[in-house]
């Protein structure tokens, strides 16, 4: 059930997406509404400051908006086309104020600093969506879990990756894919 | 699927192939489904991870921001009652999504064009091959779907299968309704839904101020509808997706369509003014 619910979201985004293409800008909020909380909360994991992240996120949808006629969803689904473009837009961010990549993980208690009644979005759904993240991620090696951590919020190249990590890059995209695959494998377990 | 095909798809889907690598995966992604079902299955895993995220709201006023940046928006047509898009980008959702919710290739093809027995109570799709003077048409019986989302993952599939493979097109004119060079095309339609796509190929290039309209006319109940302009845009090919408003008068299993050039931009006409490209409003 849950399969078909997301695969109909997504649907229903790849629709809103074709109406973003000429210009629907009722479809641009609707689509707005849907990312704009997962995409912000990405970026201040990636950016790990309010006032950055919001700028990208704002880049991130003038993008979308500019894009959306381009979306071809046998390349992807809809909202990892959107993540794919927030997370470059933080990537560019990272290079342009000369950081380092983050190696750190981002602990929990971190979050608090931007974390207030008003601004943490909870819900059932939410929740049942993240324990079985974390169920699944219980099945990940913890180095396998180490590498995809860097390669999702950190802004790392694999090369970068493997140089935090001091393993070949070999081993480096060996562990991406076999956690990756863990992880899908598990998830996909615990909806079944 | 062999361990670097895997490994190409992981890296993928997590952004970390080059621009080189990342073209040719794209290649295998034209003809390979079950890579596209794998990526799926992949992409799904990646975006739970970024909603496993501690959760926090967009700054309020940030989209007025957005709004002044891509502003001005341009002015759609007003979408209601019909909806028109292309889905020409879309052109293999359908199946993957079909695949994935285990709906299959639930369709059979009947050898005649009338009416089938029962079609009262067994959902049918019409099925219409269209060229620039005439139309054929055929109901093809379908299983009874579990909701609106299978019936419409059903309609696409279907309207998919033949924009990839014309040939298998059951409605045929002159064996081949895609071949010809004054334009073609076909219709899928779900009249229970009132969903539908509309595929063309081969129309000349739209003059400027002049739009194509798509138009149902539905003999039983001596209704004609306009669906809407068809946004080639500077195309003269695609596949769109239109939808009849739940009200529409168009309700029987069979139903004309054509295709006219109309000298305006209004987003709908009661009747057509200009000249028939495509279909016949003959059945």
């Amino acid at each position: 059930m849950t399969l078909t619910i997301q695969h109909e979201a997504a649907l229903e985004e790849a629709c809103l997406l074709a109406q973003i293409g000429v210009g629907d800008s009722h479809a641009f909020r609707r689509l707005y509404d849907r990312y704009s909380t997962p995409l912000f909360s990405l970026g201040l994991r990636m950016l790990k400051n309010p006032s950055e992240a919001e700028e990208a996120l704002q880049d991130t949808f003038v993008k979308i908006w500019k894009n959306a006629a381009y979306y071809d969803a046998r390349k992807s689904r809809p909202f990892t086309w959107a993540v794919t473009i927030m997370r470059r837009t933080c990537i560019d961010r990272i290079r342009k104020l000369n950081r380092e990549p983050e190696v750190t993980t981002f602990e929990p208690e971190q979050d608090q600093e931007w974390a207030t009644a008003e601004t943490v979005r909870e819900s059932v759904a939410l929740n049942e969506t993240r324990n079985q993240v974390e169920e699944a991620l219980k099945n990940v090696p913890a180095k396998q879990k180490k590498a995809l951590e860097l390669a999702l919020f950190s802004g790392m190249t694999h090369s970068e990756i493997a140089n935090s990590l001091e393993q070949p890059l070999g081993t480096v995209k060996s562990w991406l894919k076999r956690g990756l695959f863990q992880l899908r494998n598990s998830l996909t377990e615990t909806v079944l | 699927m062999n361990e670097k095909t895997q490994e190409l798809a992981s890296l993928y889907v997590l952004d970390k192939l080059t621009p080189d690598e990342r073209s040719s995966f794209e290649n295998l992604l034209e003809t390979d489904t079950e890579l596209v079902l794998l990526l799926r299955e992949l992409e799904s895993a990646v975006e739970d991870q970024v909603r496993d995220l501690p959760q926090y709201n967009a700054p309020d006023g940030l989209f007025s921001k957005i709004q002044s940046q891509v502003q001005p928006f341009p002015q759609v047509a007003n979408s209601k009652p019909f909806i028109t898009i292309s889905w020409a980008s879309f052109a293999g959702w359908g199946m993957a999504a079909a695949l994935l919710l285990g709906v299959g290739l639930t369709l059979f093809v009947t050898n005649r064009d009338g009416p089938i027995a029962g079609a009262n109570s067994q959902p049918v799709l019409l099925i219409v091959g269209m060229n620039s003077d005439s139309s054929a048409f055929k109901t093809i019986p379908t299983v009874i779907p579990e909701d609106e989302f299978e019936n419409f993952v059903q309609l696409t599939q279907m309207a998919e299968i033949f924009w990839a493979h014309p040939e298998q097109l059951p409605a045929t004119i002159n064996n081949s309704p895609l071949a010809n060079t004054r334009g073609s095309g076909y219709a899928v339609f779900d009249p229970q839904s009132k969903h539908g796509f509309i595929a063309i190929q081969n129309l000349p290039r739209q003059e400027k101020g002049k739009n194509y309209f798509l138009w149902l006319k539905d003999p039983k109940a001596n209704v004609l509808e306009c669906a809407g302009i068809i946004p080639l845009l500077e195309k003269n090919e695609g596949l769109y997706f239109f939808e009849l408003e739940d009200n529409s008068p168009i309700s029987s299993a069979r139903v004309a369509f054509f295709v006219t050039e109309e000298n305006t931009s209004e987003p709908k006409l009661s009747h057509p003014k200009g000249e028939l490209v495509l279909g016949s409003d003959r059945i």
